[in-house]
């Protein structure tokens, strides 16, 4: 069974990161998302269109491996240009939402988020 | 990363638009002809020739010759055919149908003239409508564009690993171990160069900077495997079927593939082979044992350290470049000549330039064998080729670089009927072979340079003659390179020996010069070998044959004024073309001193 992590904010992802890289080497997927409001509806509408096609897919990841989903935060502390997250080294995100494997070249962004084809592609891919 | 996914999906729409430009243009221009009786005369006229030369070419209709003097002699220089001679006709016509303008050495008929034989998709008793082998620059140019065209298509890409166990992913050469590393570690090393350069402009560069090979290794693959996933998202997003195997002919139309789960049979209408080339080892003592090639250098798990680079082609002089810049003592060796098929002045100053910056070059030695000491160094006997005098001497590194040879080993050919041509596949001007329905595009073919733009758009037109509406033929002539040496060299259209071959020295006319970057002036960098020449019709309208540029950003430089060449670029324009101040492309526009006329082509000043 993957096992699946919810944080939010910069702060808990580095922690949560941290965490499951001192854990070992299983593979991790991460996906960043726009945070939702008090109804639960994100501002980011592809991150909404992405969501269930991702946690479909996910039954494809390896056994074992972490999936780690991300809320980013609200919508104008995205677009600061200095969001922590743009400027980490390891996420350098530009579009949300983005999937990504753990410290690997695979991701996929924005609209290939929800391509059912591409996501379980991500989540299978061995090389 | 993102970038690079949005990127991709922004060119296709770029591609997508130039298909409709060229499809109405050609509607346009044949309305055109028909309209005036005067242009449609001379429209037919030149249709008429365009047939005649198809039919020399191919050898009539359906008898597409197996022949291996079966070339298109049209596309190639030096030839018999009339296509220099018919200037005076074709350019009255040139302003109403057909052909845009004429051009003394764009085949211009290749792009525009022709009508071509087209695949229809025919959904028959094969299991795909294409087969393309090789997943590199060629097949997946011409795997997507089939797809995108409606075919049945498979591409299939197996990568060998090398004696030295160095295998890579899905894309081919060009990213995996050709233009894409080469690139970034002549970056590394440019950047050590400027590093040094800024103490000069006044940058306090106290400590002694040192180059971190494994670092830099590391960021180039990691870049490289980048690039391999974008590949395989595409690939999945244009739903182009892609099997990790090799595969091999059983008959013209069924292909066995090796897989690691085992063996798949499978049956297709048509095939692209694309497979490309690999380095070749000498054969010597030691050379596979103890030897690397490209294909290993990138992703060296060591410091390359004293390295014998043997070959002195651009992939030789390239990595004998780079190496040099970060800090190891590469020498090279040159069996006869340096840059075989460039411009041999241009050549000369560029091994000039590399010896200036403290490489060796070795001239007229060949290998004789290597040895591994005990010391883990290597030994190295090599010979004078003319005097038979032995030396030897002791490296960490021998790279072989002495050619490359075309994967047609593993494809059994003979059961398919395709003629192979020293390790080559010849193929006519509609890149087909022997055999009807197998094609060949990229590296593999024979007697066409390989590059990764000409392998793209290659196999992109084949699959839109295939498929598409196109009639559009690959023109092969013309086409701009760069080799990145650490003073690089950039050229576009004839290097002076091949224009005096073609048209006699008497007809030719060289402008030249020596010039100074501005900024070269502060660091005191060497201008000794900053040089530029255009080779040009003497008389007439003195059009440009061939531009050859050796200095900063070479490629940057070259790739526009080769648009200008294709265009019709003459003497009198580029004259009249005002420069950008101060760079060193506007020195194309100085350019007025000719090799006939003995003056010193070396600059006075730099604003006069």
């Amino acid at each position: 069974m993957v096992v699946k992590h919810n944080v939010k904010g910069y702060d808990e992802f580095s922690k949560k990161m941290e965490e499951l890289e001192g854990n070992g080497s299983a593979q991790v997927h991460v996906l960043f998302s726009g945070g939702k409001d008090e109804n639960g509806e994100s501002w980011c509408p592809y991150c909404v269109k992405a969501e269930p096609v991702i946690s479909d897919a996910l039954k494809k990841a390896p056994d074992n491996s972490h999936f780690v989903h991300v809320d980013v935060g609200e919508r104008s502390y995205w677009k600061d240009l200095n969001c922590p997250f743009r400027k980490d080294p390891n996420t350098h995100l530009i579009f949300l939402p983005t999937l990504l494997r753990w410290k690997s070249p695979q991701r996929l962004d924005g609209e290939r988020c929800s391509n059912k084809d591409l996501v379980e592609m991500m989540f299978e891919d061995e090389d | 990363m993102s970038l690079t996914l949005w990127n991709s999906r922004f060119s296709i729409t770029l591609v997508r638009q130039h298909t409709t430009i060229f499809t109405s243009a050609r509607t346009a221009l044949t309305e055109n002809a028909i309209n005036s009786s005067h242009l449609s005369q001379n429209f037919l006229q030149r249709r008429h020739f365009a047939l005649n030369l198809m039919k020399t070419n191919t050898g009539g209709d359906g008898g597409r010759a197996p022949s291996n003097s079966r070339n298109p002699t049209n596309n190639q220089r030096g030839s018999s055919q009339p296509r220099y001679t018919r200037n005076a006709s074709m350019s009255q016509g040139a302003a109403g149908g057909g052909i845009p303008f004429e051009h003394p050495h764009c085949d211009r008929i290749a792009m525009y003239d022709y009508e071509s034989r087209r695949n229809r998709i025919t959904r028959g008793p094969y299991d795909y409508d294409l087969i393309v082998i090789g997943g590199g620059s060629a097949g997946l140019a011409c795997a997507k564009e089939a797809v995108a065209c409606g075919a049945r298509v498979v591409c299939l890409d197996y990568v060998k690993p090398t004696p030295l166990g160095t295998k890579w992913g899905v894309g081919g050469t060009c990213v995996n171990v050709g233009c894409i590393p080469k690139k970034l570690m002549h970056q590394a090393s440019l950047l050590g160069e400027a590093v040094h350069e800024a103490a000069a402009y006044g940058w306090n560069v106290n400590e002694k900077i040192k180059p971190d090979w494994n670092k830099l290794v590391s960021s180039v693959q990691n870049h490289i495997k980048s690039v391999n996933w974008v590949t395989r998202v595409d690939l999945r997003d244009k739903k182009v079927e892609y099997i990790n195997g090799l595969g091999s002919f059983l008959d013209p139309h069924t292909m066995t593939i090796k897989m690691k789960s085992g063996d798949r049979k499978i049956t297709s209408q048509t095939f692209v082979i694309a497979v490309g080339g690999r380095p070749r080892y000498p054969d010597i003592p030691g050379a596979v044992e103890y030897g690397i090639t490209s294909d290993d250098l990138f992703s060296l798990n060591r410091e390359p350290g004293k390295t014998l680079v043997v070959g002195a082609g651009y992939i030789g002089l390239e990595c004998a470049g780079f190496l040099k810049g970060l800090g190891y003592e590469p020498t090279v060796m040159v069996r006869s000549i340096v840059l075989r098929g460039f411009d041999q002045q241009m050549a000369g100053l560029v091994a000039d330039s590399m010896e200036e910056r403290g490489i060796p070059f070795l001239y007229q030695y060949v290998p004789l064998s290597v040895e591994k000491l005990s010391s883990g160094k290597l030994l190295v006997k090599y010979e004078h080729s003319q005097s038979g005098e032995v030396r030897s001497d002791t490296f960490d590194t021998v790279l072989w670089a002495i050619g490359r040879k075309g994967l047609v080993d593993d494809l059994n050919l003979a059961n398919a009927g395709v003629h192979t041509f020293k390790d080559k596949i010849q193929v006519d001007s509609y890149e087909a072979t022997n055999v009807p329905n197998i094609y060949a595009v990229g590296d593999i073919i024979y007697g066409k340079p390989e590059l990764t733009p000409v392998a793209v758009l290659a196999g992109r037109l084949l699959a839109r003659r295939l498929y598409g509406e196109s009639t559009q033929r690959m023109d092969y002539t013309d086409v701009a390179t760069t080799v990145f040496t650490p003073l690089e060299y950039a050229c576009v259209g004839l290097s002076e020996e091949d224009a005096v071959k073609e048209f006699g020295a008497d007809e030719i006319e060289v402008f030249h010069g020596y010039y100074k970057p501005t900024e070269f002036f502060i660091p005191q960098k060497s201008v000794r070998h900053c040089y530029l020449k255009a080779v040009a019709e003497r008389h007439g309208e003195q059009r440009v044959y061939g531009l050859h540029y050796l200095g900063p950003v070479a490629g940057e430089v070259i790739q526009g004024f080769a648009a200008a060449l294709k265009s019709g670029l003459t003497i009198k324009t580029l004259m009249n073309t005002v420069g950008i101040h101060p760079t060193t492309a506007e020195e194309f526009t100085r350019l007025n001193i000719t090799k006939r006329s003995g003056l010193d082509p070396t600059p006075a000043s730099c604003c006069s």
